[in-house]
């Protein structure tokens, strides 16, 4: 189920209504009503793979029953393997069994020898990346001794399938979500209320921004062999801001819903765009990805520990990993080795701490030289998108070949049936309340709230009909996060 | 809890009174014919493909044969066939073989009989992604009865359109689309106009200006493969199909790429022997043929329908096969290139 779509209009208020007045007595029943509508709400899609998520819970759950029962560290080593090859195996096969047989068969004939092997028919299940980290973060964490199994097979489960985080994250910790289910939760008006507005702000992102953008970016990257250098570079600044809107906006639609119903997931994006330095933007954009790498690979593998050799090797693994983990395609693994290799100065110079706040903070505006900071930053991640949204990696050097030449001196040429000047217009209004927003843990969690109430709820009214509108106009686009 | 659902039901409300009035505007104007499939009080171009679909559907048994293409298949009228059969036109604005095979799937499962197809073909098979007819509501398929309505009632009601309703509604000439009997529009106005004036009206300057969408491009073969699909589709459903090349009209003709039209005769060749009425001939290049630069009349139509189904020995048109592909190819190839010289004198 999208959540930019009337189905999920019409499932989000039944499911609140009788979450709260039907189920609210009994906590297990409320949590077991959690997993039947986050099974029905997955099943919307698609009901065939419910069974995934549920054989990932289940062997989840018995692991970590497992390792709480065996202390010999030799067995415990052997559940941790058998969770981490079940769950990394499903991802393997769904996501990664075609693209290594592709590229053996290329391997091969670029050595002289043909084979033939053919490829599956797979279809990628919905969310399957989310959830298999989701999971594992749990058996990791309870191997090392972090937290507590859990006996409750209800709570864990409605802990790996909670539905407003299931098929786009954000990937939440077993450390933060679980004990959640644990506690009885309360109606808090300001929570609900501050989760609505986030909502709103999501809505506004991925409907008004991601969606919009999406068509002239479509357009602009489909014609790379005849648009101009100028004309590619604005297609990849569009997909710079669909990307953000539709990501950052999905993960904020999780986060308010989740608010709705008494959780509290952690922050996903926090204004990304301004940051100073890529290990900023890094630090700032999918937080929960970035963190479950840095926790999960880049500690184990032994972090910035043990010389220069070893920070540079373990930086390229996580990017790449995590370029990887986007997609089956070269052009995710050079985007990621690319952001390596944006962040490797800093991190040799060991720079990449050097902006832990947020950019001008307690002042209107930047100085020039972060202003200059920020834009440079902007660019670069600018570019590695192009790889990010490209079908191949010819067409990657294709388009940067004509940005950097004089063809992006040419005129910008593209058809759309939305004027640009609007959607510029849009970006402006979305960066602006952003720029406001940039020390709270969403946009709209503090801006207006010093003004007139009834002035504040027009503004809020304004962008609920203009997301109405938008969407109106616009057919129901898929998160582009949903295929990863 | 109470305070909070107060203020959410107030703001649900104040945002419903904006599609409350659009909710209205669609009911009562229709501007595609999908929700109350009225043709007698539809002004504008209705969704053909969605309302013809969804009329055969409702009556399974009331014909047998089928033309399908884009409007361009529009100009042949099923009561002008004279052979066995029960024929119905199909064709829809940029209707794509890769939307027939589609649309003849729906029909199947909904137990249509088909026992015909004649399917025309032109460059908008080899030019148009059917990705670009996903977002057009005029352009909509038939899914099942109820999947449309929740679409086609929140249309926001589009500012053209809405001039283009109210102008037509006191418009003598104004077309009427048969959809429930031949399944073409009818309106008989311009080709009256041009037969009573036709040096005026082959000296019209809409003539010059060739048929193109900006989201025209290549993809010869794709559309081969979709045919292939198609044929493939036939064959198992024991579907009798026969393939037409329109008559492009030369301005049209010429703004394509040639490589990819004599890629495309020589492809479809090798997948089914044709008729070709394409290319720069006497038809194509006499303005009076034609409304505009992308649909002749109907008479050409007719007179393609003649050749085709009933045999009939006419110069217009040939029949292609993989024996004669190369060959015509080549007399095409040396006839565009006469055109262009005596245009240049």
């Amino acid at each position: 189920m999208l959540f930019n779509s009337v189905a999920f209009a019409l499932f989000l208020p039944t499911v609140f209504l009788l979450y709260w007045f039907v189920f609210k007595k009994n906590l297990k029943l409320q949590n077991f009503f959690i997993v039947v509508i986050s099974y029905f709400f997955y099943g919307w899609w698609d009901w065939k793979f419910l069974g995934l998520i549920l054989f990932s819970t289940v062997v989840d759950y018995f692991i970590g029953r497992g390792l709480l029962h065996f202390k010999e560290l030799k067995f415990r080593k052997l559940l941790l393997w058998t969770s981490i090859c079940v769950n990394i195996g499903l991802l393997g096969y769904f996501k990664y069994f075609n693209f290594f047989i592709d590229n053996f068969i290329e391997a091969f004939s670029f050595l002289g020898l043909k084979l033939h092997v053919s490829t599956l028919q797979i279809i990628l299940p919905v969310g399957i990346s989310f959830y298999t980290f989701q999971t594992l973060s749990y058996t990791i964490d309870v191997y090392r001794e972090k937290l507590k199994p859990t006996k409750d097979f209800i709570a864990f489960a409605a802990f790996v399938s909670f539905f407003p985080q299931l098929v786009a994250g954000p990937i939440e910790r077993a450390t933060n979500l679980l004990p959640q289910f644990f506690v009885k939760r309360k109606f808090n008006y300001a929570n609900a209320m501050d989760g609505l507005r986030q909502i709103l702000w999501g809505f506004f992102k991925k409907v008004v921004i991601a969606d919009t953008c999406a068509e002239y970016a479509n357009t602009i990257f489909a014609s790379t062999d005849t648009a101009s250098g100028s004309t590619l570079l604005i297609g990849a600044l569009f997909f710079t801001f669909q990307i953000y809107g539709d990501f950052s906006g999905y993960s904020d639609i999780a986060i308010g819903t989740s608010r709705l119903f008494g959780f509290k997931l952690n922050q996903n994006f926090a204004t990304p765009y301004f940051s100073r330095d890529v290990a900023e933007f890094w630090r700032r954009w999918h937080i929960s990805l970035s963190t479950w790498f840095r926790d999960y690979v880049y500690i184990p593998l032994g972090g910035s520990r043990g010389g220069s050799f070893n920070k540079i090797r373990n930086t390229f693994i996580i990017f790449i990993v995590s370029g990887f983990w986007h997609g089956a395609n070269w052009t995710f693994i050079v985007w990621g080795a690319l952001n390596a290799l944006y962040i490797m100065p800093l991190i040799i110079s060991n720079k990449n701490r050097n902006y832990l706040n947020v950019v001008a903070e307690g002042k209107n505006l930047p100085t020039l030289r972060e202003l200059g900071a920020m834009l440079l930053t902007f660019g670069l991640t600018v570019i590695a998108w192009i790889f990010f949204r490209s079908e191949n990696i010819n067409q990657a050097f294709t388009i940067l070949k004509k940005i950097f030449s004089t063809d992006l001196f040419t005129a910008v040429a593209f058809r759309s049936s939305n004027p640009v000047g609007w959607t510029v217009l849009y970006i402006l209004i979305m960066l602006g309340i952003d720029w406001k927003g940039r020390s709270d843990e969403h946009a709209l969690a503090s801006f207006g709230m010093n003004w007139n109430k009834y002035l504040r709820y027009v503004f809020y009214y304004s962008i609920a009909l203009f997301v109405l509108y938008t969407w109106w106009n616009t057919d129901e686009q898929q998160f582009i996060y949903f295929q990863f | 809890m109470r305070k909070f659902l107060y203020k959410i039901l107030l703001f649900v409300l104040l945002l419903c009174i904006g599609p409350a009035y659009v909710v209205y505007y669609n009911l009562k104007h229709d501007p595609y014919g999908v929700v109350l499939g009225n043709m007698e009080t539809q002004f504008t171009e209705p969704n053909v493909r969605f309302l013809k679909v969804k009329h055969l559907i409702n009556n399974p048994n009331k014909h047998d044969s089928y033309i399908m293409g884009s409007s361009r298949a529009l100009k042949m009228n099923p009561d002008s066939i004279s052979i066995p059969g029960k024929w119905y036109n199909l064709a829809y604005s940029e209707g794509l073989p890769s939307e027939h095979i589609i649309d003849l799937k729906t029909l199947l499962a909904n137990d249509v009989q088909i026992k015909r197809l004649l399917i025309a073909v032109d460059n908008i098979t080899y030019y148009v992604d059917d990705k670009v007819h996903s977002n057009q509501v005029p352009r909509k398929r038939y899914v099942n009865w109820h999947d449309p309505y929740f679409e086609f009632v929140f249309l926001k009601p589009d500012k053209k359109l809405k001039k283009t309703i109210e102008a037509q509604i006191d418009n003598p000439n104004k077309p009427f689309y048969d959809i429930y009997g031949t399944g073409m529009p009818q309106s008989s106005f311009k080709d009256l106009w041009a037969t009573n004036n036709p040096e005026k009206y082959v000296a019209n300057k809409r003539f010059e200006k060739p048929t193109w969408a900006f989201y025209y491009t290549p993809k010869v073969d794709l559309a081969l493969k979709e045919i292939a699909q198609l044929i493939e589709l036939c064959n198992k459903e024991n579907i009798k199909i026969e393939f037409v090349v329109n008559p492009m009209h030369k301005a049209t003709f010429l703004k394509q790429d040639l490589k990819e039209y004599y890629s495309f005769l020589k492809g479809l060749a090798a997948l089914a022997p044709y008729w070709d009425f394409s290319g720069l001939n006497e038809i194509t290049t006499n303005n009076f043929w034609y409304y505009e630069t992308s649909h002749f009349r109907t008479v050409i139509g007719d007179r393609m329908l003649d050749i085709v189904l009933e045999g009939k020995e006419d110069t217009f048109g040939q029949r292609i096969t993989k024996d004669n592909i190369d060959q015509v190819i080549s007399k095409k190839k040396e006839e565009v290139l006469r055109y262009k010289e005596q245009e240049k004198e």
